[in-house]
């Protein structure tokens, strides 16, 4: 029995999953990000930093002390705490990844798992648009590396909205439940809401209009149009520069808008984006600009991050284009006996799991001693029979 | 992009899909196994499917989404199959204040309550400082009352109705059908979503 949300990951998977996280971290690395761990028991405090209710709600125990701990819900916060914590001394910006598991309580049609793997990387100490255009490239490079380049970031900027709603003059009051109806993405709740707060028919046909604005480099100049404060133009600007950097780097075909997203976590100040694949319902990374959670922890310092679901990569891979299967491992029967052989072929790239020399029926690809030759039998049924010579030269080792 | 919906089955099929005609006539419905882009869905069930991706589109009464809280986008109130959420309490023992109050069923030690939405009322029981034991039912609230299952229910009703030999206590929820998108699909078919979106706007307006 293992508990509501958790799962057991077995042999395929784990090694498909284990690939996928080989490659992000790897081209993490491409781009200069040092990887980091933290611990999966955090202080409650440390993520509560990060405001978001939903994940505030995780799992909890206490210390022998009393002191609330939570395994952590995600690793934005910890990698915050982390860097204002212990590297201050460090010259920025800071370049941060990790490969990490998170743990959340499982919602019903949640479409999430309650024990989850992000694969994240942390810009921190760099303001501008050249630090958001980075980390949308480092996001596209690492989603067409692991195999899925049709996968789309939408992208979309808190700073547009925050002006857009102040227009509007709502109470606070009205404000908070707006925004919770925008993060929640229910338009028809946006509009009821500025038209119970009186909101004048101009306001509420620039809020529509915003929210539904979505597409490539068109949207930005629609979203121009719409731009009505200095503010607002400057947000689109913004966007426009990162448009044009993205592009440089080659990845703009990648790229949407959509200036209906706003996520829900209060930590985020600009630019916001989540990346889909296609057919895919639920994002495949999500990330944005954060410049006030490191201050939180008593550095303020502007930063901006991703974070890619290593499972629902792994999903979209089997949903589409599929999934790179590692090397097969040989079934050596009499590798137990003779490691002189199985270590010649492990040291030749051969991944070799070692059987008795009585063994048989072994999952091929398989290799055993017969009469004195080497018999050496492929998925497909294929027999190779030979000297250890022709083993090697059929194995293909290196 | 070939965009497919998930619409109601039941009592909001028709409606949505003659809304739809309109719009985009073109769009027939699914054969068992078949193809078409019309696919009628439990209600209950529209969110997990758009919400994953299956299909890009659908349409699903609002108390549904309230209680299953999908992660899709909701775009429109298409207006259509209006209904309400209610507390309703057997005419014999409701009182003013509501089940809870003095005398009646409030003379037991907790208000078990039968219900088609049991988060939606557990939220209510619990901002309203009441408490409830929730009696989760998949089938109609009614016989819950007849046979003593329950004191009181907290299900749908259409338009404004209110349950036979029951009073209403409180209003949870005001629901229509509402047309929602798979978050996916608002960046991979932004262009078909935002026509659709307008067409049917235009066409609500019409009418």
């Amino acid at each position: 029995v293992i508990p509501d949300g958790m799962r057991d990951v077995l042999p395929v998977e784990a090694a498909e999953l284990r690939a996928i996280e080989a490659t992000l971290a790897g081209r993490f690395r491409a781009y200069g990000y040092d990887e980091v761990r933290t611990p999966a028991l955090e202080c409650a405090e440390t993520l509560e930093a990060a405001g978001d209710p939903a994940r505030a709600a995780g799992y909890r125990l206490y210390d022998d002390h009393g002191r609330a701990l939570m395994l952590r819900t995600e690793m934005t916060a910890p990698v915050a705490r982390l860097a204002a914590s212990r590297l201050r001394d460090h010259r920025l910006p800071l370049r941060l990844s990790y490969v990490a598991e998170s743990f959340r309580p499982v919602a019903s049609q949640g479409g999430q798992t309650g024990e989850f793997v992000q694969a994240g990387a942390e810009l921190l100490g760099l303001p501008g648009p050249e630090a958001d255009a980075e980390c949308l490239v480092v996001l596209c490079d690492a989603l067409a590396a692991v195999g899925l380049p049709d996968a789309r970031v939408a992208t979309g900027t808190l700073a547009f909205h925050r002006e857009l709603v102040a227009a509007l003059g709502l109470s606070d009051e009205d404000a908070a439940d707006l925004y919770e109806a925008l993060a929640d993405r229910d338009y028809p709740l946006v509009e009821a809401i500025a038209g119970g707060a009186g909101v004048s028919d101009e306001g509420r046909r620039s809020l529509e209009r915003a929210l539904e604005l979505t597409g490539g480099a068109d949207a930005l100049d629609e979203a121009r149009r719409l731009a009505s404060s200095d503010g607002m133009e400057a947000a689109v600007d913004h966007l426009v520069r990162v448009h044009e950097l993205v592009d440089d780097a080659g990845y703009s075909d990648r790229l949407s808008f959509d200036f209906g997203l706003l996520p829900a976590l209060d930590y985020y100040t600009g630019i916001v984006f989540e990346a889909y694949a296609p057919g895919g319902g639920l994002p495949l990374a999500t990330g944005g600009r954060y410049d006030d959670l490191v201050g939180r922890f008593d550095w303020p310092l502007p930063a901006v991050g991703l974070a890619i679901d290593v499972d629902r990569v792994h999903q979209a891979l089997e949903d589409g284009p599929g999934v790179a299967r590692p090397a097969p491992v040989l079934s050596f029967a009499g590798g137990l006996e003779d490691t002189e052989r199985a270590a010649e072929l492990r040291r030749a790239g051969v991944a070799v799991a070692a059987y008795a020399a009585t063994a048989r029926d072994l999952p091929a690809p398989s290799l055993r001693l017969d009469e004195g030759d080497y018999v050496l039998e492929t998925p497909a049924k294929t027999v190779t029979r030979g000297s250890w010579r022709d083993v090697l030269k059929a194995l293909g080792a290196r | 992009v070939n965009l497919r919906i998930a619409l109601p089955a039941g009592d909001g099929f028709e409606p949505a899909l003659s809304l739809l005609r309109r719009v985009r006539p073109d769009w027939t419905r699914a054969s068992e196994g078949g193809e078409g882009a019309v696919v009628a869905i439990d209600e209950r069930d529209v969110g997990a499917f758009v919400a994953a991706g299956a299909l890009a589109l659908g349409v699903a009464p609002k108390d549904r989404l309230a209680e299953s809280r999908p992660r899709v986008a909701e775009l429109l109130d298409l207006r259509l199959l209006p209904r309400r959420l209610v507390l309703a309490a057997p005419l014999a023992v409701a009182k003013p204040g509501g089940p809870a109050a003095a005398g009646g069923p409030a003379a037991r030690r907790r208000l078990r309550v039968a219900t088609s939405h049991p988060r939606l009322a557990g939220e209510y029981f619990t901002v309203a400082g009441e408490r409830a034991e929730l009696v989760t039912l998949a089938g109609p609230l009614a016989p819950a009352l007849d046979a003593g299952l329950a004191d009181a229910v907290v299900g749908i009703v259409p338009g404004d109705d209110v349950p036979d030999g029951c009073k209403v206590e409180a209003l949870l929820l005001e629901s229509s059908l509402r047309l929602i998108v798979a978050r996916g699909a608002r960046v991979h078919a932004s262009g078909e979503v935002a026509a659709l979106l307008s067409d049917l706007r235009t066409a609500l307006e019409d009418a």
